[in-house]
């Protein structure tokens, strides 16, 4: 068997609406291998967490539709998949955290019942038995376990992304999918999350795919890093090679869009012009190219393939190929 | 000597609530000078987007002063005030709520003039409209266009033309640039340096994220509860923070510079609640160098070097 724990295999999602056709995620391949950290960036709407709900199956249907591709989780297509077959996995193999840590918890039950349902439900133990794996989870995000009793509101919004990285990991989960997760967080309490994200990741042997628009975020935690842009890759390669050598124009775009806290001139940004386009109207052939500086006749006409220009670092752009 | 434009000593706004006095902004003293921005920054609910508000009185303060171009503005009739309002204009965060949605571009952008009846004329005013446009960067063709029609990035553009419109000499930018993506982010931050040149303003740049403001600022003032803690040239709040707060604010930062990885304070807790603070320290509790001292006396901002404030007993 392959060493891969995920693979996407020219994965498209569209949403169906009266206005037309919303092309989300358009032909995406991606691997990940056990205990990896793959950091996933792109702007609003570029498709990251349609990508993601993607592979739990959590589009929603209707408007939404996986119209093709494969995605296999340890060999099997999660596509072809039974809802029930689903069910036992998600929150159990897969775990996804949301942005908002507020509406992805139950304000009715408290934070230990919440983790022991999700315990007692894939692993078929008693609620009581769920109840103290839920008091280990919580220690092991730093909240005092004696706080298993208390509900979603009696807990700051740090605490509260805790909690759900406590539920998240609580089945040991062979993969994390976890979408912005500290976004809504001031500075100095998404450093505590990043810490425990990054500390867990150390001790149990969980890949993540690390959802997110901050590259700052992404360089933390990540050893591979996947640039999304209007539903395709346009770029993935080892952390290193994205940020100090990225090659794409839309990354580089996307770089000199940043300012550098370490760079004391304040340089004056270099971002793309444009904005990225409405799903429902995509370009024809490279979807970036009437953004791009570097564009040439052919890039209107044909879609760009993922050409490797180093190990393991791949880019989709003609200037390449 | 540096020309002062604005500067306000001892501001203070207290809501009242249920539980007690909500201490929003506790004693604030900056200034600002002709034509430099000074950033703003600070953690939710440190009291950052009230003084932006106090300073254009749309909010009233509870206490202290506002010297602008040496007048004090707390002191102005309604007169003066609408006076005041063609010099200081402000940009708000939210590009979808600022915005009235029954409004077209071009009506937004020339409510001002209405409103101070001047370019009456109706040729007049479509001129002044297209050159702000122009300004702004939003094509013409957007002048009858109205808001949902447009994205966040050309929405923001078109609260920033309205602003502009009467030609102010300062600017209050309230997180002008967080609900937006960071390419139409870095446009918007190359446009504020491009007007700042072409119209000579002043800028107070409010923001929670430090690298942006540390981009566009000449200055930066560090809050926390409602307090300056540390305030000095951007440099040194930057690259030498003194106040224990300011280290672990820059320290927390995510680095996109693989090659600068500085260790990482982390700080224990969350910000305590700003009703009936204790009459000292307001960082005491998550502070990592507390001593018994700091909690028996009050601390107030000094001057610990040229130019450089800190509000810290163990620093001054």
């Amino acid at each position: 068997m392959s060493e891969k724990l995920l693979e996407i295999k020219d994965l498209h999602v569209h949403y169906e609406t009266d206005e037309g056709t919303a092309r989300a995620v358009n032909g995406i391949n991606l691997e990940l291998k056990p205990g990896e950290c793959l950091g996933l960036v792109g702007e609003t709407g570029a498709g990251k967490t349609t990508t993601a709900l993607g592979i739990l199956r959590l589009v929603p249907d209707p408007p939404g539709r996986i119209t093709g591709g494969e995605i296999l989780f340890r060999g099997e297509n999660l596509l072809n998949k039974k809802e029930r077959e689903m069910r036992r996995i998600r929150g159990n193999k897969i775990s996804m955290i949301f942005q908002d840590p507020m509406t992805s918890l139950n304000p009715v039950f408290s934070v230990g019942r919440q983790i022991a349902e999700n315990v007692s439900l894939h692993q078929n133990v008693s609620i009581k038995k769920g109840m103290s794996r839920a008091r280990e989870m919580l220690e092991l995000v730093e909240i005092p376990g004696s706080r298993v009793h208390d509900y979603p509101h009696e807990f700051s919004g740090g605490m509260r992304q805790r909690v759900l990285i406590a539920m998240a990991l609580a089945c040991n989960p062979a993969l994390l999918i976890a979408d912005e997760p500290t976004t809504a967080l001031d500075v100095t309490i998404q450093a505590q999350v990043m810490e425990i994200i990054k500390g867990l990741m150390k001790q149990i042997n969980t890949s993540l795919i690390m959802i997110t628009h901050d590259l700052g975020v992404v360089a933390e935690v990540s050893e591979r890093v996947a640039v999304m842009y209007a539903g395709q890759l346009v770029e993935i390669g080892p952390l290193r090679d994205i940020f100090t050598d990225h090659k794409h124009p839309y990354t580089i775009g996307l770089f000199g869009s940043i300012p550098d806290i370490d760079d004391r001139e304040s340089t004056r940004l270099t971002p793309t012009k444009g904005l990225m386009p409405d799903a429902m109207e995509l370009p024809e052939g490279c979807p970036f190219h009437p953004r791009c500086p570097e564009a040439m006749e052919k890039c209107s006409r044909e879609t760009p393939q993922s050409v490797e220009i180093k190990p393991g670092h791949f880019v989709s752009c003609f200037l390449f190929s | 000597m540096a020309d002062k434009l604005l500067e306000i000593k001892d501001l203070k706004k207290y809501f009242p609530t249920k539980q007690g006095m909500l201490h929003a902004v506790d004693g604030v003293n900056f200034h600002i000078n002709r034509g430099e921005t000074l950033g703003l920054v600070g953690e939710s609910g440190c009291g950052k987007s009230t003084t932006g508000r106090l300073l254009l009185r749309l909010l009233e303060a509870t206490g202290g002063e506002i010297i602008y171009n040496g007048e004090n503005i707390q002191k102005f009739n309604r007169k003066k005030m609408k006076e005041f309002c063609t010099q200081a204009q402000m940009v708000f965060q939210d590009p979808f709520s600022s915005l009235d949605p029954r409004m077209s571009v071009g009506e937004i952008i020339s409510e001002p003039l209405r409103v101070n009846r001047t370019h009456s004329n109706g040729k007049a005013r479509k001129k002044k409209i297209l050159e702000m446009m122009e300004f702004a960067g939003i094509a013409s063709r957007l002048i009858n266009a109205y808001p949902h029609e447009l994205d966040g990035g050309r929405r923001q553009r078109v609260g920033i033309a309205r602003a502009l419109v009467l030609n102010p000499d300062f600017l209050v930018l309230d997180e002008p640039v967080s609900a937006l993506d960071v390419s139409i982010q870095a446009q918007i931050l190359n446009l504020f340096d491009d007007l700042q040149e072409e119209f000579d303003l002043t800028y107070l740049f409010i923001a929670h994220d430090l690298s942006v403001v540390k981009h566009v600022s000449d200055r930066i003032a560090v809050m926390y509860m409602g307090q300056i803690v540390e305030y000095a040239g951007f440099d040194q709040v930057i690259y030498e923070p003194q106040h224990p707060y300011t280290q672990a604010l820059v320290s927390a930062i995510p680095r996109i510079n693989l090659d600068e990885k500085r260790e990482r304070i982390i700080l224990e807790g969350d910000v305590p609640s700003p009703v009936n603070p204790e009459p000292y320290c307001r960082f005491y509790g998550r502070c990592r160098e507390r001593q018994n001292f700091c909690k028996e006396q009050e601390v107030f901002l000094e001057e610990v070097e040229p130019g450089r404030f800190v509000s810290c007993l163990l620093r001054q």
